[in-house]
């Protein structure tokens, strides 16, 4: 089910109601309620993979009781290696397997061996990135006893399959939503307006921003031979407000929906398009994947602690992983490298932890770098978005060696009007949680709600051509 | 909870009454789907021949150049499952009917609407031809099937701008103007790869295929089946295996019934660069050439088989 689709629209108000005016007062009904909507809500896209679902699970709840309950650390360790072994093998198989396969026989062929390999037609089941991380959050946070496995299984069912980050996250941790699950929950009125206000903004970051700035980037990237250099530029700018819009906008509605049912999910994304430098950027990106990374790759490897050396090998390895976990393809890859590179310096100059603080003030200075970190970062996009490798490479050289101040004309100027208003409203916003989240403090009534309904007609009027949201892929 | 259910609905209230009104206003606007149901249903005596299928009949297939009484209710993007649809629950009442003519192009067994890049279209066979899409309540709805600002601008052109929505005539047929300006190399390339599809909805749409057999069987009527002139830069870039999949199946049905006959006009020498409007559409100088192809047809088989037909073959 997509949240921006009819089904999701009739389905969540159903579970809103049932929730807590039927269940309120038992938690462990509305703790079954709620995974048995979960579990509504992923079949809609497809059942058969509901299975995968399910035994990936069981094998992380039993897993982390035997963790907790073996009294050897080498048995402990076993069965962490079994549940990461069988985890990461169905990652594998269902997100890589031809991925390795076509690379092998590539490697063959450029041997001299010819390789007839055999693919396998694999559907990539929806989420898996996200639930696979999920679990081995909490297998490895029992492991090192951060957190007390829970004997429930609807309770760590519900942590793993809690329909609104079920697919594209944001990535929970054990520490952080098994307590929320566990505890009984009371509707607040605040929180509640809050959700509404943030499934609002995530609509508008999605139909309005992603989906227009998607029609005019596709059409720039599946035929950039044909454009020149200002054109190919403008394209991975819009594919970086397309990537920002549809992935943040999926996030904002999925932490909005979670509190509507009284359950505070992780910041995702913290306006990472005013970062003053990469280092930054990936503080602000992603949150809750950038440090999933950090806490269960980068710290264990040795994190900051050792030379300079194994620094930068920490570095390039998080960033390496982080690019690979996107897809299988080499474009991935190199967006995670490129990024390491971008953040080598910042490292090496011992910069790395600057701009710790989360609203930049204007300044030209400030203005300057946030211009150029974004210039980096959506130089990088290129790679992300391109097909395969040599495109992307094409695509950089026509954009640098064909430089000509023609605009493309295909490109309606109010896409570029509604990209300054949007970059306003975050930047006036940038002190909160989501852009929105000030508006509570407006007082006047009709003036607040004048600003919703501004919105929703935005959605109504300036909706691009429906796409996909692109996490899903992942 | 009752604050916030308060709120709610004073917010959504207004937008609920704005979404219902638009439903019906749009609903009331005359379209291709309405006007083709209308004629269907309320003159049935005044269609000998019943022609279905994809845009390449809608272009293709002018009913005026018919020596019968001809109607036209195919549509753009209608799949085998929706011919078969329009026809389970109007053909009972085209009595009269002595042909179904129905497109069988390249793609013809290889894509179904509701699943296709177009299945917006889809809730109009719902709304206008009232055909039953279990609970589907995107389909059922104007406002909730197509992008809110696409049914806006809709409104506006017809209670507004005061423009018709609708582009058949009378008896269906969609007329296009001779031009033969557009990029045919490239156009030709991206069609073909459009319509070559994988072959997992093959035996599906066979089996709607075989239901209009068996309709036309037993009611009587000769069903026609054919295939529309092709463009060479359209033809060239066709796969082999679906293009033979698709006329080995046709053949396959004129073998095995006697009502049923196949035309294969893809690469008919009688249609030249100047007849069509895009690589696998006709324009008004090529529909003419078919429809005066078909109708030949149709009158030489009337000819020979005018004594058995419109009686219905006993089981």
């Amino acid at each position: 089910m997509l949240f921006d689709s009819i089904d999701f629209i009739l389905f969540l108000p159903i579970v809103f109601l049932v929730y807590w005016f039927v269940l309120s007062k038992n938690l462990a009904a509305q703790n079954f309620f709620l995974i048995i909507a979960s579990y509504v809500f992923y079949a809609w896209w497809d059942y058969r993979f509901l299975f995968l679902l399910m035994f990936s699970t069981f094998l992380d709840y039993f897993t982390g009781l035997k963790i907790h309950s073996s009294s050897f650390q080498r048995t402990k360790k076993a069965w962490l290696v079994a549940s990461i072994g069988i985890n990461l093998g169905f990652l594998g198989f269902f997100k890589y397997y031809n991925f390795f396969i076509e690379s092998f026989a590539g490697f063959l062929e450029v041997l001299g061996f010819q390789a007839n390999v055999w693919t396998l037609n694999v559907i990539l089941p929806v989420g898996i990135s996200f639930y696979t991380f999920h679990g081995l959050s909490y297998v490895l946070d029992v492991y090192y006893g951060r957190v007390k496995p829970t004997r429930n299984f609807v309770d760590y069912g519900l942590f793993v399959s809690y329909f609104p980050l079920l697919v594209a996250g944001p990535i929970e941790r054990a520490t952080h939503l098994l307590p929320q699950v566990q505890r009984p929950r009371t509707f607040h009125y605040s929180q509640a307006a809050d959700g509404l206000r943030q499934i609002l903004w995530g609509m508008f970051q999605k139909i309005v921003i992603a989906d227009n700035c998607a029609e005019y980037a596709n059409k720039i990237f599946d035929n950039y031979q044909q454009h020149n250099g200002i054109t190919l530029f403008i394209g991975a700018v819009l594919f970086a407000f397309q990537i920002y819009g549809d992935f943040s906008g999926y996030s904002s509605i999925a932490i909005g929906v979670s509190r509507l049912f009284g359950i505070e999910l992780l910041q995702n994304f913290s306006f990472p398009y005013f970062s003053r430098d990469i280092a930054e950027f990936w503080r602000r990106w992603h949150i809750s994947l950038s440090s999933w990374f950090r806490d269960y790759l980068y710290v264990p490897l040795g994190g900051n602690k050792g030379g300079l050396l194994k620094k930068i090998r920490n570095t390039f390895i998080i960033f390496l992983v982080s690019g690979f976990w996107h897809g299988a393809n080499w474009t991935f890859i190199a967006w995670g490298a490129l990024n390491a590179i971008y953040f080598l310096p910042l490292l090496i100059a011992g910069k790395n932890r600057r701009n710790l603080e989360i609203v930049p003030h204007f300044s030209i200075a400030n203005l300057l770098k946030i211009g150029f970190t974004f210039c980096l970062v959506c130089f990088a996009w290129i790679f992300f978005r391109s097909e395969n490798i040599t495109e992307a490479f094409d695509y950089f050289r026509i954009m640098f060696t064909s430089p000509s101040l023609h605009f493309p004309s295909f490109i309606s100027i109010y896409i570029f009007l509604m990209l300054v208003v949007f970059v306003l409203v975050e930047w006036a916003g940038r002190s909160g949680r989501y852009a929105l989240e000030n508006i509570k403090y407006v007082k006047n009534t009709p003036a607040r709600w004048a600003i919703y309904y501004t919105i929703v007609a935005s959605i109504v009027f300036f909706n691009g051509t429906k796409q996909e949201f692109i996490y899903f892929q992942f | 909870m009752k604050r916030f259910l308060k709120k709610i609905t004073l917010f959504i209230l207004p937008l609920f009454v704005c979404a219902v009104v638009l439903e019906i206003m749009l609903r009331q606007i005359p379209n291709d789907y309405s006007l083709k149901k209308e004629f269907i249903s309320t003159h049935p005596e005044k269609i000998d021949v019943l022609v279905l299928g994809s845009s390449h009949a809608l272009r293709g297939v002018n009913p005026s150049h018919f020596d019968l009484k001809c109607f036209n209710a195919s549509y753009v993007s209608q799949t085998l499952d929706m011919d078969w649809c329009i026809l389970d629950k109007f053909g009972p009442q085209l009595i009269k009917a002595r042909y179904i003519v129905l497109s069988v192009s390249y793609f013809t067994f290889f894509t179904r609407l509701k699943s296709s890049e177009e299945s917006w279209r889809a809730k109009n066979y719902t709304i206008y031809y009232g055909i039953s899409d279990g609970f589907n309540i995107k389909n059922s709805s104007e406002v909730l099937s197509s992008p809110t600002n696409v049914s806006i601008d809709k409104f506006a052109d017809y209670y507004i701008r005061k423009k018709s929505i609708v582009t058949c005539d009378s008896l269906g047929f969609a007329p296009r103007k001779n031009r033969t300006t557009k990029n045919f190399a490239r156009l030709g390339l991206k069609t073909a790869k459009r319509h070559t599809k994988s072959g997992e909805l093959f035996f599906e749409n066979l089996r709607y295929l075989e239901h209009i057999v068996q309709f036309c069987r037993r009611t009587g009527k000769q069903l026609v089946l054919f295939m529309p002139p092709g463009h060479i830069s359209y033809r060239k870039h066709l796969k082999k295996s679906q293009l033979k999949k698709t006329i080995f199946t046709a053949d396959s049905l004129t073998a095995v019934h006697k009502h049923v006959r196949f035309l294969n006009y893809l690469a008919s020498p009688v249609f030249d660069d100047g007849d069509f409007y895009d690589p696998d559409h006709l324009n008004n100088a090529g529909a003419l050439k078919l429809s005066n192809l078909l109708n030949k047809e149709l009158m030489a088989d009337m000819k020979t088989h005018s004594i058995t037909l419109n009686k219905p073959v006993s089981r």
